[in-house]
């Protein structure tokens, strides 16, 4: 008796349901794909409660630099009483006496200033950033970064050294 | 009996082989680059966030978004923005709110907006007596890299008038 001889090769796949899936799959996977990432920035208002820190740290923006005026005289790098601070005066002034672009502003001397000023002062953690009302956003956005972290240095768990990352926005000049 | 040569029928069988390969290597990748968040915040169209070196995640919060054309909370426009030359600055052009939209130091529409949405979601939070459901006011400040601190505290004020105290400004995470 003749065994009718078996077809051996084995069926094709029929891979048309599995690409169903896939063509779906794909296009809700590339609309919910991040290629933007973002972050957040905590940051508040003055509010009624808030003790007087000690320091009483205070960031002035203005559009001829940054003056940072505190309760201790390490605040004032060339000399001065410490006080409110004048900010027609700017601790750290523009290059050119007015600065028109975030870079125009001496970010790493902000933040090699609040270094020193967070060594004398460890625990405090509070910065208030007072703008002029024409200080545009990203400028005062560039301020806490540099008022955050001191990424030059490490601080005791081995990451950038965190400075004043808790700021207050307060109510700037008009 | 008449052998018919079989007649060849040709049957066009499309290679899927080397389109599968494709697909499943983007999917995987798509897989392992899939971000899930508790909430899916795109950036707006119409501005420029701001750059920086912060790396908190975005939480559920109530959405205001600045352009330079109008302020939005939650997608819906609410108060519409006008740009006017700076006085101080000949040459220049300022965005402003519509004095019609002030009151006082406060800007109306968005004031009304915003008190309407805490009282919703503090009645949610009393109804609800779970912690998580309990309003925190907290805000998702989107706002266009080149506004005046101006506008962006006048929004801060009304925000907070309304029980919204908690600001979180969204900002592109630099690289």
């Amino acid at each position: 008796m003749r065994t009718a001889r078996r077809d051996r090769s084995s069926p094709a796949m029929n891979l048309l349901p599995v690409l169903n899936l896939i063509s779906l799959l794909i296009p809700l996977f590339l609309l919910s794909s991040q290629f933007v990432h973002l972050a957040v920035i905590d940051t508040t208002l003055p509010g009624p409660g808030q003790e007087d820190a000690a320091l009483a740290l205070v960031l002035f923006v203005t559009e001829r630099g940054l003056a940072v005026s505190g309760a201790d005289a390490i605040v004032y790098p060339r000399g001065g009483a410490p006080g409110p601070a004048d900010p027609s005066a700017p601790t750290l002034p523009c290059a050119s006496g007015y600065c028109r672009e975030v870079s125009d502003y001496d970010w790493r001397g902000l933040t090699r200033l609040l270094s020193r000023i967070k060594d004398r002062y460890p625990q405090e953690e509070e910065l208030v950033i007072v703008p002029d009302a024409r200080v545009p956003y990203e400028v005062i956005i560039a301020a806490m970064d540099a008022a955050r972290v001191d990424t030059g240095a490490r601080g005791a768990d081995g990451r950038p050294r965190s400075l004043f990352p808790q700021v207050v926005l307060a109510d700037g000049a008009p | 009996m008449l052998r018919r040569s079989p007649r060849r029928v040709i049957d066009p069988d499309l290679n899927l082989t080397s389109m599968m390969d494709l697909f499943t290597i983007i999917l995987v990748f798509l897989l392992k680059a899939q971000a899930t968040n508790d909430m899916s915040l795109s950036p707006s169209r119409d501005l420029v966030l701001p750059i920086s070196s912060a790396d908190a995640s975005p939480e559920l919060a109530v959405s205001v978004v600045l352009s330079r054309r109008e302020i939005r909370v939650d997608g819906e426009a609410v108060v519409g923005l006008t740009t006017v030359p700076d006085e101080e600055k000949p040459g220049q052009l300022l965005v402003v709110i519509p004095p019609s939209d002030r009151r006082g130091e406060l800007i109306g529409p968005l004031y009304d907006h915003l008190v309407e949405k805490a009282s919703v979601a503090m009645r949610i939070g009393e109804a609800s007596g779970r912690p998580e459901h309990q309003f925190k006011g907290r805000i998702l400040l989107q706002a266009d890299r080149g506004l005046p601190y101006a506008l962006v505290r006048d929004v801060m004020i009304t925000a907070g008038k309304a029980h919204f105290g908690e600001f979180k400004f969204v900002v592109l995470k630099e690289n």
